[in-house]
């Protein structure tokens, strides 16, 4: 892979715009089988090289919107909401009758997130030890949205530097008002608190876990092993172990756990946590026996330190707003130079975010012939992109399939009357 | 009367299959629709009724309105706006208690099993009292929306009544709910995962229903039942917030409808003021029982006696953001600090500061953004956050001079921020007469005098000219406030002698005026020596400030 340098970008991103960026393919998707006017409305944002940050515009069709982008070219190309009039229209009507109608429902899960918790790398940094996290974040993500709440055109896009996005398609997830939104995010969100609070998941005792963090444990013990304990090893000092163990509410347990997990017959992270599961399923098994319940108010506290640890941590108001804006997929990320790239959710667990092809080796790639062309569709074939703008079409598709669909239900349902 | 007008197309699925238009609403028939103790005015009332009988039963209602109001204020003061138990439990004690002219309120009346005369006669006065109320609470958006929230209250606190919900889901097809049972063998099926939480013992006969999750919010958030495909499968006990939430959105459908069709109603000349009345007695005037001054005879401010005092006493600055909130139910920054500050000084507790700065904003907000956003504001004001220091009031001469108010702020010194024609305008509103405001507008423009200016004005509405000239915007309050307690001592009539006072009444007034002020804004002594260095400053300086601008527009 050739190295990519921040000062060429000007430069490469003229090339990549012209000749790479899939315009058409994209046009396609936001008009979503030409759905009146839906294009049209859409917010565009473009940062301009210097932070310039130019809001609502909107383009009449795709040729529009290309020659925008191609002769600005922007380095960030981000996706607003469609409003009930053309956004670059809006300075002519009054705020307050400028309103977002529609967006897809969207996730940001930031890496930055996850820094009181990973041992590798702190902020922006990722290595192979903790890009798992995001794995297991968007294995739980996806299950919930697709088998919880029904969706079904889920896109999700490495956003280049250190996260994932994830792009919630349907027709129904874009009519979604702000109040559903947030709905559906407190839904998603058990860990809560800020760095001044320790423990960030609490479940009562009393009551059983809800279905849905159910299956998010069961996808989590899938990991736990091979990613938490073995590549993030979390019980290796003493103190990292009494940070654990101080999340235990129940300061019996806590006191048996601080002693038992300095015996110097446990090894490593692995032997500490099972004998942490133990002692805890031992001591809860007995209260239960001793119908101690008032007691048990503790009992989900092994499963609370697993989801602590990696269940997905979510920028709650990128999702909750309806005219919040997210990176387009194809953008590409200024400090990296990475393409911001459809992911396969299929291939998720063998994803690398090492190996997504930079702006300066996909350049490099069209050979010099080429780039003198004129600009042509299927460039992008010659390329490491050729498999991402695969992944973005069959998204496409098979909306376009929904929406035909949906278009033949509607008619029915008007003959009817 | 005629209550055609809101009549809802929705088909009755009631057990003998009748749809709305067949239901015939007199005769015996008139006893089926008070079958249940959960009223959804579906159907409006019919016949003839009394002008006193219904004055009583809207009355009736209001108590009832009026508890709901209070419980709902205070679970907006609380932290998570969690209703629970303890809030269900003390919501329905007050209902059953509201006062009545019958011996048991129509909630407490109606509740009961038996199906006498008298359950039914108070079901009926439940069913007229919501639908004349909905005459009167339809004809602004502010009254629709209190409305509706304080009658999903009464609802909620009747679906939470668990003896209810054997009888719900018949209830529910009865009133035209047509929630989506989940089918025999889905619910063998999914019954693990649907119980989840082992609410259930016998989990055999119960009837689950399968909601849109889009319909069922607040279950979702809370993670409180079982997801599936885009349903939320919800145990008929569980369905309280589904139910409120549509109830509320036909509630809010048929208001809109009624209004629309309102001047139909305004021909009535009897209802309407007699349902005004009722609503300003009973509502807006709850809290008018309260002592009106302290141990130390100063006058105690409260929210409601705002608007009156800022027609009577604030000064120019004050009452134009006074206008403003009211108007746009919304104040910047620095108009709330201004503002927020002047009414601490004019003696308006932090708790009555909460509850009237919220009051206004959550017509624009939602509570939750309020306590989020604003209460800390207020709170750091009283010195509860932050530096915990007791904030001042500010001068002319801060207001003057710093943070001038940017494009789209409205905070300032009229004087100083107004160009003339605004000003002139301002004053015309302010009822000061056309030669008096043109002497006004010449010292604004001729001397930059603002502080001049103001007294001026202050001379115009209260028939005196103060000694000193106006420097603290708490200073004109409090001087205005003994002038109207002067005047008040003279006979009535005699509005003119108040002009006549001597220089020596005159000089006197302003020195006790001077030290209330500071005891009303300082709380400390150290506060208080500081405010009178501060003081000092302010007079001084408020000379040479007035003639350094030159950017004043000159017309």
């Amino acid at each position: 892979m050739v190295d990519y340098e921040r000062q060429n970008l000007p430069e490469l991103l003229q090339a990549y715009y012209r000749l790479l960026f899939p315009h058409k393919l994209f046009h396609r998707w936001l008009s979503y089988d030409n759905e009146n006017g839906y294009f049209e409305r859409r917010e565009f944002s473009f940062t301009l090289a210097g932070d310039i940050y130019v809001r609502y515009q909107s383009f009449g069709d795709s040729l529009e919107m290309e020659r925008a982008i191609v002769s600005r070219c922007p380095e960030k190309i981000d996706i607003g909401a469609v409003y009930n009039i053309r956004p670059k229209e809006s300075k002519s009507v009054g705020l307050v009758a400028f309103k977002a109608e529609h967006r897809e429902l969207v996730f940001d899960i930031d890496m930055t997130d996850y820094d009181d918790v990973r041992t590798c790398c702190k902020g922006a940094d990722i290595c192979p030890k903790c890009w798992p996290f995001m794995i297991i974040a968007a294995k739980i993500l996806n299950r919930a949205l697709r088998e919880d709440f029904g969706f079904q055109h889920l896109l999700w896009v490495y956003s280049g530097r250190r996260g994932i996005h994830c792009w919630v398609a349907d027709r129904r997830a874009r009519k979604l008002g702000g109040d559903a939104r947030a709905a559906i995010v407190e839904y998603l969100s058990v860990i809560e608190g800020g760095g001044f609070k320790d423990k960030k998941v609490s479940f009562d005792g009393t009551h059983s876990l809800h279905p849905s963090i159910v299956s998010a444990l069961k996808t989590i013990d899938r990991y736990f092993d091979s990613v938490v304990l073995d590549k993030q090893k979390p019980l290796e000092t003493p103190q990292q172990m009494n940070a654990i163990v101080d999340l235990c509410p129940d300061s019996a347990l806590k006191e048996q756990l601080k002693t038992a997990l300095l015996n110097p017959k446990l090894k490593d992270s692995t032997d500490r946590w099972d004998q942490l599961v133990t002692i805890c399923g031992g001591y809860f098994d007995k209260l239960s026996k001793q119908k101690a319940f008032t007691k048990l108010k503790n009992r989900h506290f092994v499963d609370e330190l697993k989801l602590q640890l990696c269940y997905p941590r979510l920028d709650i108001n990128v999702t909750k707003g309806l005219n919040h804006l997210l990176k387009t997929p194809f953008s590409v990320h200024p400090k990296t130079g990475r393409i911001c790239v459809p992911i396969d959710f299929n291939e998720m667990d063998s994803f690398d975010p090492f190996k997504v092809p930079n702006i300066s080796s996909l350049c490099h790639q069209i050979d010099d012939k080429s780039r003198s062309d004129a600009p042509n569709e299927r460039s992008y074939e010659k390329t490491d992109l050729h498999k991402s703008v695969k992944i973005f079409q069959n998204f496409i598709q098979n909306i376009e399939k929904e929406i035909k669909l949906l278009k033949i239900k509607d008619s029915d349902d008007k003959m009817d009357f | 009367m005629q209550f055609n007008a809101n009549r809802e197309t929705r088909l009755w699925k009631g057990s003998s299959g009748t749809g709305l238009k067949e239901t015939p609403l007199v005769g015996h028939h008139m006893t089926n629709q008070y079958d249940d103790s959960i009223n959804f005015y579906t159907i409006p009332p019919f016949g003839k009724i009394s002008l006193e009988e219904s004055e009583d039963m809207v009355a009736e209602r209001l108590n009832l309105l009026m508890v709901c109001d209070e419980m709902l204020k205070n679970l907006e003061k609380t932290s998570n706006f969690k209703r629970n138990k303890t809030y269900f439990e003390s919501l329905e004690n007050r209902l059953l208690n509201a006062e009545s002219k019958n011996e048991k309120n129509f909630y407490a009346m109606g509740k009961q099993k038996s199906k006498n005369m008298e359950v039914i006669n108070a079901r009926r006065r439940d069913q007229i009292s919501h639908f004349l109320l909905r005459i009167y609470y339809c004809r602004s958006d502010e009254l629709k929306k209190w409305f509706i929230s304080r009658e999903c209250e009464i609802l909620r606190a009747r679906l939470m009544d668990n003896s209810i919900t054997a009888d719900l889901p018949s209830i529910l097809a009865k009133n035209g709910f047509n929630f989506q049972e989940v089918p025999e063998e889905e619910r063998r099926r999914l019954m693990d995962q649907i119980n989840w939480n082992n609410t259930l013992r016998q989990s055999v006969n119960i009837v689950v229903y399968k909601i849109p999750f889009e319909e069922s919010l607040e279950a979702i958030k809370t993670r409180k039942v079982f997801l599936n495909a885009g349903n939320a499968y919800i145990m008929v006990q569980d369905m309280v917030s589904v139910i409120c939430s549509k109830f509320r959105a036909e509630l809010s459908h048929s208001l809109a409808i009624m209004q629309l069709s309102l001047h139909q109603l305004e021909e009535d000349q009897r209802l309407i003021p007699r349902l005004q009345s009722l609503h300003t007695h009973i509502i807006e005037n709850r809290n008018s029982s309260v002592k009106t001054e302290d141990e130390l005879g100063r006058e105690i401010v409260r929210p409601q006696m705002i608007d009156g005092l800022s027609k009577e006493s604030f000064p120019p600055c004050m009452q134009n953001t006074h206008e403003i909130l009211r108007r746009e139910h919304h104040l910047r920054h620095y108009g709330r600090l201004h503002y927020g500050l002047f009414l601490k000084g004019i003696g308006l507790s932090l708790e009555d500061a909460l509850d009237f700065f919220r009051e206004e904003f959550i017509k624009k907000t939602t509570p939750e953004k309020f306590q989020k956003e604003y209460s800390y504001n207020i709170r750091y004001n009283y010195g509860k956050e932050g530096k915990k220091v007791v904030g001042k009031a500010y001068s002319c001469q801060k207001i003057i001079n710093d943070n001038p108010p940017g494009t789209a702020d409205t905070h300032g010194c009229p004087f100083r921020h107004f160009d003339a024609k605004n000003l002139q305008q301002f004053l015309r509103k302010q009822n000061i007469n056309e030669n008096q405001s043109q002497e006004i507008l010449e010292i604004v423009a001729n001397e930059q005098n603002y502080s001049k200016a103001c007294s001026k004005y202050f001379s115009c509405k209260h028939y005196w000219y103060p000694e000193m000239n106006v420097y603290h915007p708490n200073q004109y309050y409090t001087e205005s406030r003994k002038a109207f307690k002067m005047s008040a001592l003279t006979p009535p009539g005699s509005g003119n002698q108040s002009a006549l006072l001597t220089a020596n009444d005159m000089s006197m007034t302003a020195n006790a005026t001077a030290d209330s002020l500071d005891e009303s804004v300082f709380e400390t002594e150290d506060e208080f020596d500081k405010s009178v260095a501060a003081m000092d400053l302010d007079v001084s300086v408020a000379e040479p400030i007035a003639c350094t601008d030159s950017t004043e527009p000159q017309e």
